[in-house]
């Protein structure tokens, strides 16, 4: 099936969407799918035209000719997506975002009609479906909408009700990663949080419940992973709450070295104060065997199982999270079988090999999986 | 750092790579410790070669070395505080210091810092991985745009061809077709100052200037094509992913690059045309054009003065619309009769 | 309600306004709304350039396009309806000139014009992660030429 898949952002940019597809795309193409992706230019310098494991990559400067109102260019480039949607004549296209590149979906789309696979990566702007919206109307135009999660699917059927009979929900992927699980350390314990550095993820939070953890257990360390605008703040709190010492900023990390970042720790924290669409972050400890805290934001109560494979606590609760630590700090042996039963259930639910089945159902019908919502 | 250098200049002083080169006209030394480091550095910069004139100060002294050819690494810890905002940029990270003195930028496996006090610019790099196109064809592009700023040149994205002495500025965003359009004009003759970045120098007396920053150009395979007398010589030692080969136009067209230019006309280009053709641009479209390109596109992103400038480059000197029809060849005659057609600027 | 009549013309002032392929995009530059209009609209929008009145309008869409002038005026007048109030087009006292329509494009069949809305443009822009920009990196001390 010949597919052109339509994404703001695609590698080397590092976040959620673009890793999933940079891994799902080649899979499907590697089941004879003939896929082309359309992205946005969001680094100086990166080349129109690339390809990765055999997907053809093209790139296009929306944001810019959007933001400047370069009418001009606006049209030259849906002309270029014209002719880019006629050359490659997709029988689907599968739209992974409801940015503002869409415009030029749509704009393209009277002339080279085709049914569309929407996938939401994260829950809907509340005030931002109605019909005088971009958002809406593309959300609309969809022949299928696929969330990630239920709790991004949740969030769909409130806000657009009217779609609920044409979605579904098919998970993110991954299989454990070549590096085997190593023992948890237990002289000292480490606790890791990692992700963008920003006041979304909570990382502050975690700052906060550390310094209680320390009280009684003082030899743990804290490892923080990732970079952001939230960094130096984060830094300074570390030093008014005086665990300065405890803490250690590791920076970014590559996705590759994920799993070895994993093996360093004895539990891993998703304190986020925002609906996580899903928690990879989650999906990735569990699969290095690590129990996870992790708050009850978004699809995060779905990646956790409570009491099985991690604990799960209330937003916004430094105290709650402390306890939560302790608890685990205090218990290897309960910490232990929630690390396993998290990489169990991890390869059980969210197994790689039934997201790619589950999207090439998804392009063959442009119908639900089996995991199709009611 | 400036200790680290020195100590890496003692390690290799025979892999120390030393010259003085004009940025807009203001003297620059770059010294480089690290044969194959300085080498590709020097080399987009060969055409501002100047002679050095004691007993004036450089406007910027900079000096890198290779870390594991010198075996001195880089002493700086960009996460020691000193460095108090950081922000996700260009593939890298960005960072500066509360007072903005210091501006750094962290990119695969390089470092380097600009000190907006002395006028340095430091950086390290570990050895081994290649250089990326973008850090082989237009080195230390991000902390220049400050440096450049910082003396009231913006960075345009734009090329900047001239034919004698008259400057021809084409902003465009990439895949418009500006890079082998320069490339072009210098195959046909004309002076090359700019594929991708171009500075945009106001002045009471000279109007506006427009300044080369880096001699290369980068093309895509298919167009690079186009070329078959020097399409041999392209260098393709970057990221194999990136696949956009780095001419070196000083070497391929002795003589006919230049360091600065009067700007003379705006060309809004469009490429696939079925013929050559010129008309007048208006100047909101020629804005539009420029805004679209710069003001998104240059990391770190320029601000309100830049608009500014812009909008009074938009009214002193013509835009034209060039559309070129598939006959490169009909590129340095139409470059000409837009010049003819543009009157010179008012003198102030 | 628009009359048969009335003329009018692009807001030229507050709108930037082009055909791209049979398809209208246009900006209400005051607050970034964008607004698209499919071939049919689009039509209409040219010959409101051109300088027809509205009942000119519905005859020559309705023989274009094979449709019934009735139905072409009851959508004509909704379609007109929308576009002043959104503030893309004014009314005129005099027709002015008639210019020269472009030709239309064959074979097009009819749809009731619809004019899409993009309000939310400039909240989509905003957020995509931003770029620092020189203003971020201000420093005071700087040494001047």
């Amino acid at each position: 099936m010949r597919v052109l898949c339509w994404t703001d952002w695609f590698l080397p940019s590092i976040g959620g969407v673009e890793v999933f597809l940079a891994r799902l795309l080649p899979a499907l193409a590697g089941r004879n799918h003939d896929i082309t992706v359309v992205a946005g230019h969001h680094q100086a310098g990166l080349p129109d035209v690339t390809e990765h494991e055999g997907v053809t990559i093209c790139r296009f400067g929306f944001h810019p000719l959007l933001a400047a109102n370069d009418l001009d260019g606006v049209g030259e480039t849906v002309a270029r997506i014209v002719c880019l949607k006629e050359r490659v004549a997709p029988e689907l296209i599968h739209l992974n975002t409801l940015g503002p590149s869409v415009l030029f979906h749509l704009q393209s789309a009277v002339r080279c009609p085709a049914p569309v696979l929407l996938t939401l990566h994260s829950p809907l702007m509340r005030d931002a479906v109605g019909p005088g919206t971009l958002y809406g109307r593309a959300l609309r135009s969809a022949s299928w909408i696929n969330c990630n999660s239920h709790a991004v699917h949740s969030d769909l059927v409130r806000h657009v009700p009217e779609v609920a009979r044409r979605s579904s929900v098919v998970y993110y992927g991954m299989d454990p990663p070549p590096l085997s699980p190593a023992v948890r350390p237990a002289e000292p314990p480490v606790v890791l949080g990692y992700g963008r550095l920003v006041t979304d993820k909570g990382f502050d939070l975690l700052l906060l419940a550390f310094a209680a953890v320390l009280r009684h257990f003082p030899r743990t360390r804290l490892v923080l992973a990732g970079e952001g605008e939230a960094r130096p703040a984060l830094e300074r709190l570390a030093g008014s709450l005086s665990i300065r010492e405890a803490v250690e900023f590791v920076g970014p990390v590559r996705p590759a070295d994920v799993p070895a970042l994993l093996n360093r720790a004895s539990v891993v924290v998703v304190p986020s104060r925002w609906d996580e669409p899903f928690g990879l972050v989650a999906l990735e400890a569990a699969l290095m065997q690590r129990p996870v805290v992790a708050a009850r934001a978004g699809g995060l109560v779905e990646a956790v199982e409570h009491e099985r494979t991690g604990l799960l606590i209330e937003k916004e609760n430094p105290a709650e999270l402390s306890e939560a630590l302790i608890r685990l700090l205090a218990d290897s042996g309960a910490a232990d079988r929630m690390g396993v039963a998290a990489r169990t259930r991890a390869i059980e639910r969210f197994g790689w090999a039934r997201c790619v089945d589950a999207y090439e159902r998804l392009y063959h019908f442009g119908l639900a999986s089996e995991d199709r919502y009611g | 750092m400036t200790l680290a250098f020195a100590q890496a200049e003692a390690q290799c002083g025979d892999a120390l790579n030393e010259a003085t080169y004009g940025f807009a006209g203001r003297p620059v030394t770059l010294g480089v410790v690290g044969r194959i480091l300085g080498h590709r550095t020097h080399s987009a910069f060969t055409h501002l070669r100047a002679t050095p004139t004691l007993p004036d100060c450089p406007s910027l002294t900079i000096e890198l070395w290779d870390a594991g050819e010198t075996g001195v690494g880089c002493p700086f810890d960009e996460e020691s505080g000193d460095f108090e905002r950081r922000w996700l940029a260009a593939g890298g990270i960005l960072s500066s210091s509360a007072d903005g003195r210091y501006v750094g930028f962290r990119y695969q496996a390089s470092l380097t810092v600009l000190d907006r006090e002395t006028q340095r610019i430091l950086g390290c790099r570990r050895s081994g991985s290649p250089l990326s196109t973008g850090e082989y064809s237009k080195p230390l592009v991000h902390l220049l745009s400050v440096w450049y700023h910082d003396r009231n040149v913006q960075l345009l994205h734009a090329g900047l061809v001239a034919r004698d002495g008259a400057g021809v500025l084409i902003p465009g965003e990439s895949g418009t077709g500006k890079s082998t359009t320069c490339v072009a004009a210098a195959a046909q003759g004309l002076e090359f100052l700019a594929d991708d970045f171009a500075g945009l120098e106001h002045s009471n007396g000279s109007g506006f200037q427009g300044h080369s920053v880096f001699g290369t150009a980068c093309l895509r395979r298919p167009d690079l094509d186009r070329f078959p007398d020097i399409r041999g010589r392209a260098v393709d030692d970057g990221i194999p992913e990136e696949d956009k080969p780095i001419l070196f136009l000083p070497e391929l067209y002795p003589g006919r690059v230049r360091a600065s230019v009067r700007m003379r006309a705006l060309v809004l280009l469009r490429v696939g045309a079925e013929r050559t053709e010129i008309r007048r641009a208006s100047r909101p479209d020629a804005l539009r054009r420029f805004a679209a390109s710069t003001l998104h596109t240059v990391v770190p992103r320029p601000g309100r003065t830049a608009l500014e400038r812009l909008t009074a480059l938009v009214e002193q000197v013509p835009a034209w619309w060039l559309s070129l029809g598939p006959e490169l060849l009909d590129l340095a005659p139409a470059i000409a009769r837009i010049l003819e057609s543009s009157s010179a600027p008012d003198e102030a | 309600m628009a009359e048969p009549h009335e003329f009018f013309s692009p807001n030229q002032a507050d709108v930037a306004a082009k055909v791209i392929d049979r398809e209208l995009i246009a900006i209400r530059l005051l607050d970034g709304t964008y607004y698209s209009l499919e071939p049919v609209g689009t039509r209409v929008w040219q010959l409101i350039e051109a300088g027809q009145n509205v009942g000119s309008i519905v005859q020559t869409v309705a023989a274009e396009f094979g449709a019934s002038v009735e139905q072409v005026a009851a959508d004509l007048r909704n379609l007109v309806d929308e576009l002043l109030s959104e503030g893309l087009i004014v009314r005129r006292d005099d027709p002015g000139r008639t210019a020269e329509a472009p030709l239309a494009a064959s074979g097009e069949r009819y749809l009731a014009p619809r004019l899409n809305i993009y309000r939310d443009m400039g909240n989509l822009l905003a957020l995509d992660p931003p770029t620092p920009g020189i203003d971020d990196l201000l420093y005071r001390d700087r040494k001047r030429e």
